[in-house]
């Protein structure tokens, strides 16, 4: 096996209690790398087609990749992937913390979780040693609480631990898997997955190591890469504020999603900024593994009603989604909401964008009397905000209802409530809006796991990195790549990067220093990759975007497997049909179509359908993949 | 007499000190042998760096039943001879800076390791330690005096009792909220 993996992959079956411990293949390193890649093809032969997300068939992958637990900067992440309860369709939840280097030092590149518990189960994994505990005296319990007792207990002070909470347990369709109570895998609703599973936490402590091909090439090339983030003004600034600073980036160009993304600037942008968190919250900086960006920041309340709440966050969107787009200007709010998304284990993109969701369908009189129940919900209540949030964890009252996701209460609503159903294939969208961020208009129309911004996002045309843009996608790209607020060369840009991100999410390496700020590109991807590995096939550009080709291509079948046409690679009618009202982006709206077109060309993937073709597929290496497409009827032979 | 300084406002519990070392005294990343060891504070948000003080009356020195432990002329670190190292764990017990009540084998500002025959402990890689310069923002600062918001030894043991008494909390405690 290459080195930078452990070679492992550790397969625990919760139904018979049987542990497995199999081989990383090499052949398979080669074609997808690791992480989310690699999961991909492994997900999809793991799992029968039309499997349902909550029983017993669905599988979680929690990945690592060749580059976790080394001291490159930005290594200490790792995801979780499976079939989602909220989508139905491909999953994948990426979650910093120390979780996933400690997976690598305790030998394991892949924890694969099948079956069903027939009671309440936590997991150990203590290098070799394996064991299944019960689960029952941890069942109800926070986040945060419940991971630091599991350590107690089992005796593991320095271990690391993944637990669901309250909303997990719920079956919340959007709920987290929450690493050491306080970093969230959040998208996709993996919570539920683990709560279905009546799997309540995996503590994992490892002692070993993570040892590289070439050590002397390996430390120039991680030396230079801390150099270059310790230089960057930009994530020097993010340091000290965190994404937080996206406030006031996106209120500058109107992209800042308020009163469910009807409008894209916020009256109380300032009482939200990153100055005010900054100013009058600030506590601690806590980093993810190895990185020198230190983006989190944990807050904590010194007056008021909430006196003495310590948190860790909100980023950037979890203000958005508990702030502008629920017309709440107050920061406490946001700190206490964002607070009980991460204590009942649940996504607060999803949890906020469903409760803007229904204070819109209550504005226009689409909830009954029953279902608000006592909850005055509607723009700018706090205290219904917090209540909501409890509810949806307990699935109490209209936290019944929200747990389900905005996209399935529109459905069962109807076509009245349709136009207010901000989703893409069932999942919230997150703090963008198309209109006035064109590439991302696509994006969010493509994403393997839905509405997303961390597959694709370019951000060219959002924060203007015109030397940037002219490197990565040609200077005759200029002026219009840089211009949110045109069509023209947005599939090229959102091809490029979502093919470097999947190498990026196979290293794994985190989002923040390949695009905001702009550090490290595929050109550092390669030999970072070719050092860590010994692969040299890895050391050249042109290789590592076949891989990335590949790897978005895979999670395409998986996807087209289930069911997903180029029909479902649409946008909320809102971000098509509804111009902006004000701001800098008044009067925009997203001409999709012409970019989708463009968007499959550059794939080789169908026009027609959105489905990759024969020839792609088998250009890629694909060819069993293409060979049970065929066997299903979904490729013609 | 110089040892790395704790500076723990600073530190963002990034545990780049942990690779550093280990990857400079064992050439792999694995802070189980990393001579510094972070403690993370889950209640109050924090972390610690812990590594030894290089004390000047050492505990660890004064244990040592064959003499093995000596002060480096060279640094000034308090250095093990893997020569006349037995392995018996005097010096581990005598050090004060660890959580004595949940691993009382072990200490996190020295260790013993079966597989290296010898205590892990700092020696501030021959005069330039490598946690201290690859430090994101310098919560390590190599020092012959006292720097303003270190953490002193007794402070430590301050630090690592809070540690302590925040994993004793009951389990049914009254919920907050």
């Amino acid at each position: 096996m290459y080195k930078g993996y452990s070679g492992k992959i550790l397969r625990i079956n919760l139904t018979n209690q049987r542990i497995d411990v199999e081989l990383t293949s090499k052949d398979l390193a080669r074609r997808f790398v690791g992480g989310t890649g690699y999961a991909s093809y492994l997900l999809y032969q793991e799992l029968a087609q039309g499997i349902e997300p909550l029983g017993p068939e669905n599988k979680l992958i929690f990945c690592t990749g060749p580059v976790t637990g080394t001291v490159w900067p930005t290594a200490g992440r790792m995801a979780v992937v499976s079939k989602s309860p909220l989508t139905g369709i491909w999953a994948e939840s990426h979650v910093g913390g120390h979780l996933g280097p400690e997976m690598k030092f305790a030998g394991y590149d892949f924890i694969i979780i099948e079956g069903q518990a027939s009671q309440p189960t936590v997991l150990s994994i203590v290098d070799e040693d394996v064991q299944f505990h019960s689960g029952s005296l941890y069942w109800g319990l926070k986040t945060l609480k419940a991971s630091r007792l599991i350590r107690r207990d089992l005796g593991q002070q320095h271990g690391h631990v993944a637990v669901i909470g309250p909303a997990g347990e719920n079956l919340v369709r959007y709920s987290s898997i929450m690493i050491d109570g306080a970093r969230a895998a959040g998208r996709t609703g993996l919570g539920a997955v683990m709560g279905q599973k009546n799997l309540k936490g995996i503590l994992v402590r490892g002692t070993g190591e993570v040892s590289v091909a070439d050590p002397a090439r390996f430390r120039t090339l991680w030396q230079d890469g801390h150099d270059r983030v310790q230089t960057n003004p930009q994530a020097l600034e993010m340091r000290k504020y965190g994404t937080a600073i996206l406030v006031a980036t996106k209120q500058s160009i109107g992209e800042l999603p308020t009163y469910n993304h009807r409008e894209g600037v916020f009256e109380g942008w300032d009482r939200i900024s990153a100055e005010t968190f900054h100013d009058h919250y600030y506590h601690t900086t806590r980093a993810c593994g190895t990185c020198r960006l230190a983006c989190k920041k944990a807050f904590r309340i010194d007056k008021g009603p909430h006196k003495g709440l310590i948190t860790e966050g909100p980023e950037y969107e979890g203000i958005m989604a508990m702030g502008s787009n629920v017309g709440i200007d107050d920061v406490p709010t946001i700190l206490v909401t964002q607070h009980l998304c991460n204590e009942y284990g649940m996504d607060v993109i999803s949890a906020g964008a469903t409760a803007s969701f229904l204070m819109e369908l209550a504005e226009n009189g689409l909830l009954t009397e029953e279902e608000l129940a006592k909850l005055d919900i509607q723009w700018g209540n706090t205290e219904a905000l917090i209540e909501l949030m409890h509810e949806i964890a307990q699935r109490k009252g209209l936290g019944d209802l929200a747990a389900e996701g905005s996209h399935r209460i529109a459905q069962e609503k109807g076509e009245q409530a349709k136009p207010f159903d901000m989703t893409v294939k069932g999942m919230e969208i997150s703090g963008q809006d198309g209109r006035a961020h064109r590439s991302m208009a696509l994006g969010h129309a493509v994403g393997a796991r839905g509405a997303d911004h961390l597959r694709n996002l370019v951000t060219m045309d959002q924060l203007a990195y015109k030397e940037v843009a002219a490197e990565r996608f040609g200077k005759d790209k200029l002026p219009e790549i840089c211009d949110p607020y045109v069509e023209t060369h947005k599939a090229l840009a959102t091809v490029v990067t979502e093919k470097v991100y999947t190498i990026r999410d196979s290293l794994i390496v985190c989002w923040y220093t390949c695009s905001w700020p702009p550090i490290f590109w595929v050109e550092d991807f390669a030999p970072l990759l070719a050092s860590v590995t010994g692969e040299p096939a890895f050391d050249s550009v042109d290789e590592m975007m076949q891989i990335g080709t590949r790897l978005v291509t895979m999670k395409r079948a998986f996807n087209v497997r289930e069911g997903i046409r180029r029909k479902d690679d649409q946008l909320p009618r809102r971000f098509t049909h509804e111009p902006f009202l004000k701001g800098p982006s008044k009067g925009q709206t997203v001409n999709l179509e012409p970019m989708l077109d463009e968007y499959y060309q550059l794939y080789g993937w169908d026009v027609t359908t959105g489905i990759p073709t024969q020839e792609t597929l088998n250009k890629l290496g694909l060819d069993e993949i293409a060979k049970d497409l065929q066997s299903r009827g979904i490729l013609s032979s | 007499m110089k040892r790395v300084a704790v500076l723990p406002s600073r530190c963002t519990g990034c545990r780049v000190c942990e690779l550093v070392c280990s990857e400079s005294h064992e050439g792999t990343f694995q802070p189980s042998k990393a001579r510094i060891q972070v403690v993370s504070f889950d209640m109050t948000v924090q972390d610690v760096p812990i590594v030894c003080q290089q004390c000047a009356d050492a505990p660890c020195m004064e244990a040592c039943p064959q003499d093995a432990i000596s002060r480096s002329p060279e640094t000034t670190a308090v250095v093990v001879d893997k020569e006349l190292c037995i392995q018996c764990g005097a010096c581990v017990r005598a050090c004060v800076i660890g959580l004595n009540q949940i691993e009382p084998e072990q200490k996190l500002a020295i260790r013993l390791d079966e597989e290296k025959e010898m205590p892990l402990k700092c020696d501030l890689c021959e005069g330039n330690p490598q946690c201290v310069k690859f430090c994101p923002t310098e919560a390590l600062v190599l020092t012959e005096t006292s720097v303003k918001g270190e953490l002193s030894v007794e402070e430590l043991m301050d630090a690592l009792d809070h540690f302590l008494k925040q994993i004793e909390l009951p389990l049914l405690e009254q919920e907050g909220d």
